[in-house]
């Protein structure tokens, strides 16, 4: 790269000064750009007698930029601190003259460089850590203590899709994701921390057993929880914009993390080291002309460009590596620079070496570097365009498009390489050691010993060496295993996977003992009760729960207590707001803080009554949704037949015209019946789709139904295959031709399980078949209505349960 | 919601008062042996299944049994699988005849899978006994207490009850909630008595309780011992005039 070269002479460390940020010359400089910062190579900073007024930095279109100056808790690196934006495209001035004291052991020259500004990004947040007010996290309502009882209820035993208990008592709701272990032979005993790339997007702590000891459920997902060495729990959020949150031992918000500088922060890594340092990436866009730099490159492409960000424990940036100032863009492997879009060069790991410098995996230039972690100048490059090493023992001839650079020992390091570039593609966990007399790299371990096709993850992953010697490795895609845990010798001490094969960015073991405060509440709402989950996670001595409950907030009347993790209620009444928040009783009788409240809406569904709300259009749109997307054009009515849909272009796919309603209780293996009336000025298709609450998850039943001008009734029975879900969507895909759809009496309805007629009726013919069966054996019986393959009076009582419910003349 | 009620809506793992029972028992009513049941802590059963026997003599008889819906103007246990199964037929979806002869809650031996007692005239039968009500109407259901059935028997004895396992015992009518009932037995001491007397194509039937029956020419006797005590004595008529018949047992 041929940056804008500073006025000021060439090298700034002949003169006094260690480290400077911005870097002369520098390029792409963010306009956002809040803090000059100088170390120097020979004198302490309390040593610059004029500290508050050596710095002074001017744009040629913004003019000067007034700051703050002091020295950070660091005690070597000055900042100047200041509050303006810089203008895009000028040039910007930074001009040093420092004063120094007698006897300060060193000198420092003036010194003036220039950076440039490049254009306008959107503005982003600021601060770094932020120490947060310890408030509440989960909560969870209780119930009563056990007495010996001529009856008990069978607690549900979680499953996947179905909440219920966990072995270790901890309990999960219906879109818990259960993990299959495979081997478990006698593996590291730390916890495993883990969450899920796509929804649901839980974070969980599992035992080897595969019981969560913690869990958490987000809206979006919060990739690379691990414990740092100062024992907070952090992981990604997106709360408030990309940033990384901080846990105590207790689950309480203490601490958020980001970039600055007008960067965003990185979702790949944050190491905080164990005085509280801590490290982490950014990016920002960058509108760059690549003509400039490689034939072919286009004007404008959007560089995605990456920064490395020290701070101090209280927050204070003291450090800054960017990609433009230490690499060629033209050394990217995995997207050609000639494309429109890059990401240069795709940071995705960060570690401290046993020296203290920096060690960063940049996964499009396949490479790993170490940065002095004083002065910002590389020690040596691995893998990539500029690799200082010959490799040794590597049958793949060094790591492509690695990620998750480690630290094991000395000159020792382990990463996860993806081998995106390798021929064929194949992904492993390998182990270099380093010479750096002789420039080589050794490969002393790899898993599998011999690479091979069948495992090859294109992204994510990662490797960590463990305390007890063996290797955690995270394949990271949804059929490869996201923990297999290796042996030295390769053998496999532990392996497993999300029973669902979701995909999981990183997978750690860490030493943890995280014990909550209050419970956690969940309340799932099933169509004939409610279901309460709560946890005072990581407390082995609650003696029971108590559950507070009412109609209005705040409930401070006890209505029951649960020596276990879970309560079902039932006949609510309907149609009412319900608080809950719950407290854990100690076996010393000390009762915790409330959980959070939650609430919940009862809308108790029975067996044949309709699901559907306003389902014949009488009360105006509400709660359906109506999408139209991509080219399409339709508008909706409403008229005494139902909705009228006039779709003017169909747009290019069934989906493009929606009318929608979520909120639907769909229960795995129950029955179920979709019924509507429709009808089109001319002969047409009609989808209708039952299935997850977002676009492209998983389809429970759709039918496809071709109307005509005549009215129609449609029926469409099915048997719901997939776990429980609580908020099912129903869609009518009325794209793919132009025209006018009539909709009418839509209805989605449980079948009781003893309406074995489905004629919505559980009556004296459903009793006169069920009989006939009485006291038989084996799979398949339709009156085996438990499915215990006997019909017998458990399953009478499943009958007696709804009996002359629905519509019974 | 008022909340005088909401402390009736939890319906928790383990919760109960420590003297909540389902209780199954015999009474000597009159010489029957009554099959009663009482819940003491708000249970609600949907089923019993039971298994009755005797330590001597045999069971000859059963009477006093609801038959059909529960309703809020007649409560029980009248819902018999195996009976319905094969005794009743169902004409429309909420009416059926119940007072159909043979319609019992008496188990039928030969159903799969076994575990049934022999019957009646035998030392032990298996009873099945369920409920079914509108649960949208307030006091359908079977009350808290009640008879079940009532059993005649051949001789004192002692009448002890048992969970019919196989037919799944006592069950509630409470999703996921497990009853374990308490069962008791008691002596009854059956009334010396004839139960009744009927005719049926030339062959006689004698129901009676308490011992032998006897038969004799004339009121007055000559008393004559037929070697019958199981308490159902069945004879073709003859035409040599009338007979008198008697039960007697030997005082002790």
């Amino acid at each position: 790269m041929s940056p804008v070269r500073s006025a000021a002479g060439s090298d700034y460390r002949s003169l006094g000064y260690l480290y400077l940020s911005p870097e002369p010359g520098a390029e792409y400089v963010s306009q956002q750009t809040r803090y000059v910062l100088v170390r120097f190579k020979e004198i302490s900073p309390t040593a610059v007698t004029n500290l508050s007024s050596f710095i002074t930095v001017t744009g040629t279109n913004s003019g000067v930029h007034p700051g703050q100056t002091h020295i950070a808790t660091d005690a070597r690196t000055v900042i100047y601190a200041m509050t303006n934006d810089f203008a895009s495209n000028e040039v910007v001035t930074v001009s040093l003259n420092p004063e120094v004291e007698t006897g300060a052991g060193g000198t420092v020259a003036p010194y003036e460089y220039q950076c440039a500004i490049t254009g306008p990004i959107p503005p982003f947040g600021s601060n770094s850590v932020v120490m947060a007010a310890q408030t509440a996290t989960p909560e969870i309502p209780e119930t009563s203590p056990t007495v010996e009882s001529s009856r008990s209820r069978r607690a549900p035993v979680a499953s996947q899709g179905h909440a219920g208990l966990m072995p270790n008592g901890v309990s999960v709701p219906s879109d818990f994701p259960h993990v299959n272990i495979t081997v478990n032979d006698n593996p590291d005993d730390q916890y495993i921390f883990i969450n899920l790339f796509s929804p649901p997007y839980y974070n969980v702590i599992f035992d080897n057993n595969g019981s969560p000891v913690w869990y958490q459920k987000f809206p979006f997902d919060r990739r690379d929880m691990k414990v740092q060495p100062n024992g907070v729990l952090t992981m990604v959020t997106r709360t408030n914009g990309l940033q990384f949150i901080g846990l105590d031992n207790h689950y309480r918000p203490i601490a958020t993390y980001e970039a600055v500088n007008g960067y965003t922060t990185d979702e790949h890594e944050l190491q905080v080291l164990k005085d509280g340092t801590y490290l982490l990436i950014g990016w920002r866009d960058n509108y760059v002309d690549m003509s400039k730099y490689v034939s072919g490159g286009q004007n404008p492409a959007r560089v995605t460009a990456s920064v490395i960000q020290e701070f101090t424990a209280a927050g204070e940036l003291i450090f800054q590596w960017r990609a433009w100032d230490h690499f060629d863009i033209r050394d990217l492997n995995l997207q050609p620079p000639t494309g429109p879009n890059m990401d240069f060069p795709h940071m995705n790991a960060i570690d401290i070496d046993t020296d203290g410098n920096i060690l960063l995996s940049s996964r499009h230039l396949s490479e790993v570097t170490k940065i002095n972690r004083d002065s910002g100048e590389i020690i040596w490059r691995l893998g990539g365009a500029h690799n200082q090493f010959a490799y040794v023992n590597d049958p793949l001839n060094g790591p492509q498009n690695q990620h998750a650079i480690r630290v094991v020992g000395t000159n020792d390091y382990l990463m996860f390489d993806n081998g995106d570039l390798h021929s064929p593609p194949v992904s492993r966990a390998v182990e270099y050691v380093l010479d750096l007399t002789n420039m080589t790299a050794t490969v002393v371990w790899q898993y599998p010993a011999t690479p091979t096709q069948s495992i090859y993850a294109f992204y994510m992953g990662n490797a960590q060496r463990l305390t007890n010697g063996n290797t955690l490795i995270n394949w990271a895609l949804g059929n490869l295993p996201k923990l297999t845990e290796v042996r030295p010798d390769g053998t496999k001490a532990f392996e497993m996977n999300w029973v669902n094969r979701y995909q999981t960015y990183r997978t750690w073991r860490c030493s943890w003992n995280g014990v909550a405060l209050k419970p956690n509440l969940i309340i799932e709402s099933y169509p004939e009760y409610l279901l309460l989950l709560f946890n005072k996670f990581g407390d082995t001595n609650v003696g029971y729960y108590r559950i507070y409950g009412g109609t209005t907030t705040n409930p401070t009347q006890v209505l029951a207590t649960s020596s276990i993790s879970l309560a079902t209620l039932r006949n609510l009444e309907n149609q009412q707001q319900y608080y809950f928040r719950v407290t854990a009783v100690d076996k010393n009788g000390v009762e915790s803080d409330f959980s959070d409240e939650q609430s919940a809406y009862v809308n108790l569904i029975k067996p044949s009554e309709n699901m559907i709300v306003n389902p014949d259009f009488s009360n105006n749109t509400s709660p359906w949704i109506w999408t139209v997307s991509g080219t399409a054009a339709a508008t909706w009515s409403l008229s005494d037949t139902g909705g009228v849909f006039t779709i003017s272009n169909p747009g290019s796919s069934l989906t493009d015209i929606q009318l929608s309603q979520a909120g639907l209780k769909l229960l795995q293996g129950r029955k179920y019946v979709l019924e509507f009336d429709a009808w089109a000025d001319q002969p047409r298709t009609m989808e209708a789709r039952l299935g997850e609450n977002y676009n492209l998850g998983t389809t429970y039943e759709i039918a496809s139904s071709t109307l005509t001008p005549g009215r129609q009734h449609f029926r469409y029975p099915f048997t719901m295959d997939s776990g429980d879900d609580l908020n099912a969507r129903l869609d009518f895909n009325l794209g793919g031709a132009i025209g006018t759809v009539h909709l009418d009496h839509v209805s989605l309805y449980l079948v009781a399980a003893g309406d074995l007629d489905q004629d919505q009726c559980v009556g004296l013919d459903d009793l006169k078949t069920w009989a006939s069966q009485w006291l038989q054996q084996g799979a398949g019986l339709t009156s085996d209505l438990d499915g215990d393959e006997k019909v017998d009076f458990d399953d009478f009582e499943t009958l007696g349960a709804d009996w002359l419910g629905g519509n019974c003349p | 919601m008022k909340s005088r009620s909401l402390l009736l809506l939890f319906f928790l793992w383990g919760v109960v008062s420590a003297r909540a029972a389902v209780r199954v028992y015999v009474e000597d009513h009159s010489g029957l042996a009554r099959i009663k049941y009482e819940c003491t802590g708000g249970e609600v059963v949907r089923s019993f299944a039971l298994d009755v026997t005797v330590d001597q003599g045999q069971i000859v008889d059963i009477s006093d049994f609801f038959r059909g819906e529960s309703t809020t103007n007649a409560h029980g246990y009248g819902i018999f699988p195996a009976s319905f199964r094969d005794h009743i037929t169902v004409s429309t979806v909420t009416n059926v005849d119940w007072e159909v002869a043979d319609y019992t809650p008496l188990a039928v031996v030969g159903d799969a899978p076994g575990d049934t007692l022999p019957g009646l005239g035998s030392s032990g039968v298996t009873l099945e006994f369920g409920a079914l009500w509108d649960a949208r109407v307030a006091g359908a259901g079977p009350g808290s207490s009640g008879t079940l059935c009532a059993l005649a028997i051949s001789e004192p004895a002692e009448v002890s009850i048992t969970n019919n396992a196989v037919r799944g015992g006592v069950v509630s009518a409470v999703a996921d909630e497990t009853i374990v009932p308490e069962f008791s037995s008691a002596v009854v001491d059956p009334t010396i008595a004839i139960t009744g007397i009927g005719e049926t194509n030339g062959v006689l039937t004698i129901s009676f309780t308490g011992g032998e029956l006897e038969s004799a020419p004339g009121i007055n006797g000559p008393w004559t011992g037929t070697g019958n005590d199981t308490g159902v004595f069945v004879e073709a008529l003859s035409a040599d005039g009338a007979r008198f018949f008697r039960v007697y047992r030997p005082q002790p």
